[in-house]
């Protein structure tokens, strides 16, 4: 929900639309907090949209984000809103078990991050397009995002992307790769 | 309810992969860790109402629904299972859909400027290219670094995109979205 809401604010502050004219907001996610209520709901109490606003989830695998644009596309067409709202978020959720650590946790050189607090709930920290980013360039975001080493940050990595992290960093294994992560920025790092 | 973290359902994958010899049941888990996380928010408004440089307008779609592919991919909070030969057989309905587009839409490998795929991997990717028969650099990859982040992905990539400049005003972008069942969509927004 956190996640899905700081997407829609990003969303709405580009676009410069005032949201009491948003009037349908659609959660198109395969991931979901809860089997109920709707995350749509959830997200619209999160933003205060008006009552007016119609809140619905559109789920139907990675198709959903699509299906939702052509749904809301539909109904304003058909007159129901002006404006309408498709987000989807598929976070990971991180942070529950730790009482003190902050997690950082990114597939590497990509994605979107999630910082987690157990007290205070998960926060995004950073969209995908800021995250692509090399080593120096990411550890200024973290500054900017006012994550310090001593937060404790775990970078966890996907074996998967470690390729193209090793391309350009010219390391050869996921231990040299945590090393590296660690050296260069001062966090752990975990790759899996 | 209690939501598992993707980084758990990451560790619970790894804790079954290891406890087994049967190749098959390792490699039907192995799509799990393609998995990223992200999210995504789209603002869609009558043509009139669009802020001024923002009017992309969704011009039409047209989407292809093949069930008997619905075994391909079972997720659960906790576990995902992927039959990965059926994966390569649902991107055929890819093909099939662009047909349609071409068709319906009046699209064509010349005169659409952008691809924009679902992200998933480099044999989708490849697959996916021959079927529009286009070369893979073409088609928008974002995948490399942003997983498989479901849904979303197709937006994010837009996003990159459109920040990255790599998307001008009056372009022909072509959306192509496909997920379990395999429901495969192909939606036009002229930029």
């Amino acid at each position: 929900v956190q996640a899905a809401t700081w997407a829609c604010r990003k969303a709405i502050e580009a676009s410069g639309i005032n949201p009491n004219r948003i009037g349908v907001i659609c959660y198109t996610g395969v991931w979901r907090d809860f089997l109920e209520p709707g995350m749509a709901v959830c997200v619209h109490h999160e933003l205060a949209l008006p009552a007016s606003c119609i809140a619905l989830d559109v789920t139907n695998a990675c198709v959903d984000w699509v299906n939702g644009l052509l749904t809301v596309a539909s109904m304003i067409e058909g007159g129901v809103c002006d404006y309408a709202l498709v987000v989807d978020a598929e976070v990971a959720e991180v942070g529950h078990n730790d009482q003190s650590n902050c997690y950082l946790f990114f597939s590497i050189q990509g994605c979107a991050a999630s910082r987690g607090r157990s007290q205070s709930g998960t926060q995004p920290v950073g969209d995908a397009a800021s995250f692509s980013s090399t080593g120096p360039q990411l550890a200024a975001q973290l500054m900017a995002w006012r994550i310090a080493p001593q937060d404790a940050v775990t970078v966890t990595a996907h074996l998967q992307h470690l390729q193209l992290y090793e391309a350009r960093h010219g390391i050869t294994n996921a231990v040299a790769a945590s090393r590296r992560i660690r050296s260069t920025l001062g966090f752990q790092a975990t790759v899996i | 309810l209690v939501c598992v973290p993707l980084q758990e359902l990451y560790e619970a994958t790894m804790q079954r992969m290891c406890s087994t010899l049967d190749f098959n049941v390792f490699k039907s888990q192995m799509a799990t860790f393609t998995l990223g996380s992200g999210a995504v928010a789209a603002i869609l408004c009558r043509s009139d109402l669009a802020p001024p440089g923002r009017n992309h307008r969704l011009t039409g779609a047209v989407s292809r629904c093949a069930p008997y592919t619905r075994d391909m991919c079972r997720a659960r909070y906790e576990k995902m299972t992927t039959d990965t030969k059926m994966v390569l057989h649902g991107v055929k309905v890819v093909g099939q859909t662009w047909e349609v587009a071409q068709r319906e839409l009046g699209m064509s490998k010349e005169n659409v400027d952008l691809f924009v795929p679902h992200q998933v991997s480099k044999k989708a990717h490849t697959i996916g290219a021959h079927m529009l028969g286009i070369s893979p650099d073409e088609l928008v990859a974002t995948y490399p670094f942003t997983g498989n982040v479901g849904p979303a992905s197709i937006g994010i990539a837009l996003s990159i995109e459109e920040k990255e400049g790599r998307v001008k005003e009056g372009q022909r972008v072509c959306l192509i979205s496909f997920g379990s069942g395999i429901n495969c969509i192909v939606a036009e927004v002229m930029w």
